[in-house]
């Protein structure tokens, strides 16, 4: 059953949101599995025109934890990271069939509002990517566009994300400053600030440190374990050492299909398929 | 050094355009002239059936504007001009102090309205269009207009002026025309290409000042009668000195002309406004091929070619201006113009052609 | 053939000779680009000096005065020369331009770049860039035979019957002592479709093209990550699109003089429908005439000496303010511009 492509009106506001759509508060889930759930994927496909760039793939991510998706290129996972926050519905041709519920809810369903949804999954992209304004005015950014008002409250919440993203003590001085003139590895974080100013509940990283040099990674794979105590996790990366640095869970991915998943140290150290444990000991990727 | 630079301008750049024009025909002789854009259409056909009888003649005409012309005439960079306005005073020195005007054609100028509830055609009268002219008749039930047109129903419309806003040979010979029957023009307005026009708005070209008057109900304007005609815009009866209300025609125009041949100026320059007949029309002017009295400034042979493209127009060449919608000489004012012709020499020394 | 002892050959690993005609070339490209840029300056600064010169004698008879005055009476003998109306048409017409253009071009390169699905934005595009080809003497004849008689007679008489009546604020005198309110001035004498309003549109349909162009293709350089950026932050189509708009200010801005440039500098166009009057009025519906308009009526007819001279000081006029404005929006430019 096709649930989604990319005639879906993204603008659409939420009818019916009472059963499927996601509210903006915190949904009630009723059994204690669910509740350790942020994030159930179920029979997840998704088709580039003709082709199928994901199979299949069943997939639960829990809350408050750090999930690594792994694999070499073209495997499917930033796809599969995408259908997440619906960031596919922006690419001409692709469709989603199968479900992605968050919390719950079918984020795929009729009547979801998608900036909610966006708002609430936060993004956090392979290249650094600040707006080109002030280093306040970034963070701002997302309060503003979800209709935050006040310039006190805007400045409490900017600071308080600037702290968490650990940009605060570097920046506190020049906040006004362009944001362009940070470094790589602060723009990052300027960027992590930026998607987590509006509270969401999920993070996405899309191979988030794959542009910065080894002491701006170490920085933020520490915020990563900083983070992951409020907020889910989902971090795609093609290096497997940070998977095991910074991952609770980690989920291995090839040609489209979900080949394992399960605790990091176990794929890493004892997994059961032995395409992961040619993966992971380098031979090939 | 910026003389030097002008002088660079005004030689080299028609000196090109020669050049271009010299391409294939090497044996031929060159010459070429420059000026009036409403001789340009009739200049443009005799250059064509000229060239067929003259293989060894070729004619250039660039049609830049009268000013132009002149100009070029005075910076000696052309070899005729053509000239809706005949030189100043004050031009003729500058371009040497003897040059020879002749009349080569004649275009008279009509007042065309737009008033298409008005089926019986208007006459006009000289001091009426200057007041109009001046703003002081402003509507078209005014009695001065009522006056001349007794049993017309004139609507109460206000009148939307219209004149040209590029300067032209045409604004000159209606101001000319203006000064003439109304004192009060002469002294606030004046005659020139372009005038300081105390109502209206202004057109580029005969279609812009058409455009002016076909576009409101009320429009009225002075065009040229080739462009009048063709284009089927209604056009006032004007009376003329005599009394007499006058169709703007042919006939008319050559009527004016030998009004006034008896009186010409010994140098021709003039143009045909108001004068008395019967049957003649009382706005036109002459357009005119203008030379310096000797060409010594080019070769023999250009000048030779010159005189006889010339003498071509004034005389075999007349017969093709009826159906180009200009008025050709009437013969007693042909005669003149051939006798001012002949009055060219080069270098002192009067040609055959 | 290859000598042991050239050692600068061997370090830049390439053959004598062929160092020789890449420093050959390297001096060529920079000799022509220099040279360029001196022709540039040259152009300009020749053309300055010719106006000048040719102005030389109107600024000494006329001097300030040119510039405070707005009679232009070349009828000689008579002559007298201000400059002061043409100006004010430029302005008026100018500004209408850019203040209908603008937005309108915003529009359309947003449609195009980020609205329309490819199968329409391509001939969209196709279309405009075969506006601004379209010479300015056929936008003129349009202008007065098509634009200028249906403005004449629905637009303007619309917005006349709408505003005539409207007083709210007074502003000055007619001749005859009636005071003249604001908007109601802005239609005083009637619809005639030969005015400024009529100027300032077909301004607007010129310049429409090239700010839309270069919007466009400025719209196209918004980077794909800022775009995911501001979605993957749950923006919605409308606030992303500011976001470029945002991004691509200084671009836009640019087109914007761009378009201003061509406006202050048109002529055929204007000419055909704008009235040519000398007169300055607050009436949207007065006839005016503009800097550039006046040069292409009169300057081939000038033909005497002062009524010549004050056609180059025009020209200078022109000249100057087109690098005033200009300069101007360079320091505006400049102070938009992210640093």
């Amino acid at each position: 059953m096709i649930l989604a492509d990319t005639s879906t009106d993204i603008s659409q506001k939420a009818h019916g949101a009472g059963t499927h759509g996601l509210t903006g508060t915190v949904p009630v889930t009723t059994s204690a599995t669910a509740a350790r759930q942020a994030v159930e994927v179920q029979n997840l496909e998704v088709f580039y025109g003709q082709h199928r760039a994901v199979h299949n793939v069943n997939l639960k991510i829990n809350h408050r934890e750090v999930t690594a998706f792994i694999g070499p290129s073209g495997c499917g996972k930033s796809t599969i990271l995408r259908c997440f926050n619906r960031m596919n519905d922006l690419v001409k041709h692709c469709r989603v069939q199968g479900s992605v519920k968050i919390h719950g809810a079918d984020i795929y369903a009729r009547g979801t509002d998608v900036m909610e949804l966006r708002k609430r999954t936060g993004m956090v992209f392979q290249k650094p990517n600040p707006f080109p304004k002030s280093i306040h005015e970034n963070v701002a950014y997302p309060l503003r566009i979800h209709g935050v008002r006040g310039k006190a409250v805007i400045a409490e919440k900017v600071e308080k994300s600037l702290r968490l993203a650990g940009l605060w003590d570097e920046v506190k001085d020049r906040l006004h400053a362009s944001a362009l003139s940070l470094s790589g590895g602060q723009q990052q974080r300027l960027c992590i600030a930026r998607a987590i100013a509006v509270d969401p509940d999920v993070l996405l990283m899309d191979e988030p440190c794959s542009a910065l040099d080894p002491i701006a990674t170490k920085t933020i794979e520490s915020l990563i374990n900083e983070l992951s105590k409020t907020i889910t996790i989902v971090v795609v990366t093609h290096n497997m050492h940070q998977a095991v640095r910074v991952a609770h869970q980690t989920a291995f991915f090839y040609m489209g299909n979900l080949v394992e998943t399960g605790p990091t140290d176990k794929i890493f150290h004892n997994p059961v398929q032995h395409q992961t444990l040619a993966y992971v000991t380098g031979q090939f990727g | 050094m910026f003389k030097a630079f002008h002088k660079f301008l005004m030689v080299a750049a028609p000196a090109a355009l020669l050049a271009i024009g010299t391409v294939g025909t090497s044996r031929a002789v060159e010459i070429s002239g420059a000026g009036s854009t409403f001789v340009a259409p009739i200049m443009y056909k005799w250059m064509k059936i000229f060239q067929k009888s003259h293989p060894n003649i070729k004619v250039d005409y660039e049609a830049i504007g009268s000013g132009g012309g002149i100009n070029g005439l005075i910076g000696k960079t052309i070899n005729f001009c053509g000239s809706d306005a005949y030189m100043s005073n004050a031009q003729i020195k500058q371009a040497g102090g003897a040059v020879l005007h002749m009349p080569e054609v004649a275009g008279p100028e009509v007042m065309s309205y737009n008033l298409p509830m008005v089926h019986k055609q208007l006459v006009m009268n000289g001091k009426l269009i200057a007041d109009i002219y001046l703003g002081e008749v402003t509507r078209w039930n005014d009695p001065a207009i009522k006056k001349l047109n007794p049993g017309v129903k004139l609507p109460d419309l206000p009148i939307l002026v219209a004149h040209r806003s590029d300067g032209s040979g045409t604004t000159f010979i209606f101001t000319g025309y203006l000064c003439k029957v109304s004192p009060t023009w002469k002294k606030q307005v004046g005659q020139s290409t372009s005038v300081n026009w105390p109502v209206g708005r202004g057109g580029k070209g005969n279609p812009g000042v058409a455009a002016l008057i076909e576009k409101t109900r009320g429009g009225l304007g002075y065009l040229e009668y080739a462009y009048a005609i063709t284009g089927h815009f209604p056009v006032a009866r004007l009376i003329n000195k005599d009394g007499y209300a006058i169709q703007p025609s042919m006939p008319s125009v050559i009527a004016a002309q030998k009004a006034v041949v008896e009186n010409l100026p010994a140098d021709l320059r003039l143009h045909i406004i108001n004068p008395s007949g019967k049957k003649a029309y009382p706005i036109s002017g002459f357009t005119y091929l203008i030379i310096d009295r000797d060409l010594g400034y080019m070769s023999k042979t250009k000048a030779k070619a010159t005189l006889e493209f010339i003498h071509w127009i004034l005389t075999k060449g007349q017969k093709y201006a009826k159906t180009m919608q200009y008025i050709r000489l009437g013969p007693a004012m042909q005669k003149k113009v051939l006798a001012q012709l002949a009055k060219a020499t080069w270098k002192g020394q009067h040609l055959s052609y | 053939m290859s000598e042991p002892t050239n050692r600068s050959s061997i370090a830049s690993g390439s053959h004598p000779r062929h160092r020789f005609f890449r420093g050959v070339l390297d001096r060529l490209t920079i000799g022509l680009s220099m040279g360029g840029v001196v022709m540039m300056f040259g152009i300009l600064l020749l053309i300055f000096a010719v106006l000048l010169n040719g102005a030389w004698m109107a600024i000494g008879h006329i001097g300030w005065k040119f510039f405070t005055t707005s009679t232009w009476n070349p009828v000689p003998g008579m002559d007298k020369y201000g400059v002061l109306a043409f100006a004010y048409g430029t302005a008026v017409t100018t500004f209408i331009a850019l203040l209908l253009a603008v937005p309108l071009s915003i529009g359309c390169a947003v449609f195009i770049t980020r609205l329309a699905p490819p199968w329409l934005a391509a001939p969209v595009s196709f279309l405009l860039e075969l506006l601004a080809a379209i010479p300015s003497v056929v936008y003129g004849l349009w202008g007065a035979f098509v634009m200028s008689p249906w403005l004449q007679t629905h637009f303007e008489m619309w917005m006349w019957k709408a505003l005539r009546n409207i007083k709210w604020i007074p502003v000055g005198h007619y001749p005859g002592h009636r005071t003249e309110y604001f908007p109601a001035n802005l239609v005083h004498g009637g619809p005639s479709g030969s005015d400024f309003l009529a100027g300032g549109l077909i301004l607007t349909i010129m310049i429409l093209p090239i700010i839309t162009a270069i919007t466009r293709d400025v719209l196209q350089q918004f980077p794909e990550e800022l775009e995911q950026g501001a979605y993957g932050l749950g923006a919605t189509w409308w606030q992303t699109t500011r976001l470029a708009l945002t991004y691509c200010r200084v671009g836009i801005f640019g087109a914007a003089v761009l378009g201003m440039a061509r406006a202050i500098g048109e002529t055929m166009a204007v000419v055909m429908v704008i009235g040519n009057t000398d007169r300055i009025s607050s009436s949207l519906f007065a006839g005016g005439q503009t800097m550039a308009g006046v040069f292409v009526n009169e300057f081939l007819e000038a033909d005497h000496p002062i009524y010549l001279s004050a056609m180059m000081y025009v020209a200078l006029t022109l000249l100057v303010s087109a690098l005033l404005t200009n300069l101007a929006a360079r320091v505006l430019l400049n102070r938009i511009a992210p640093s």
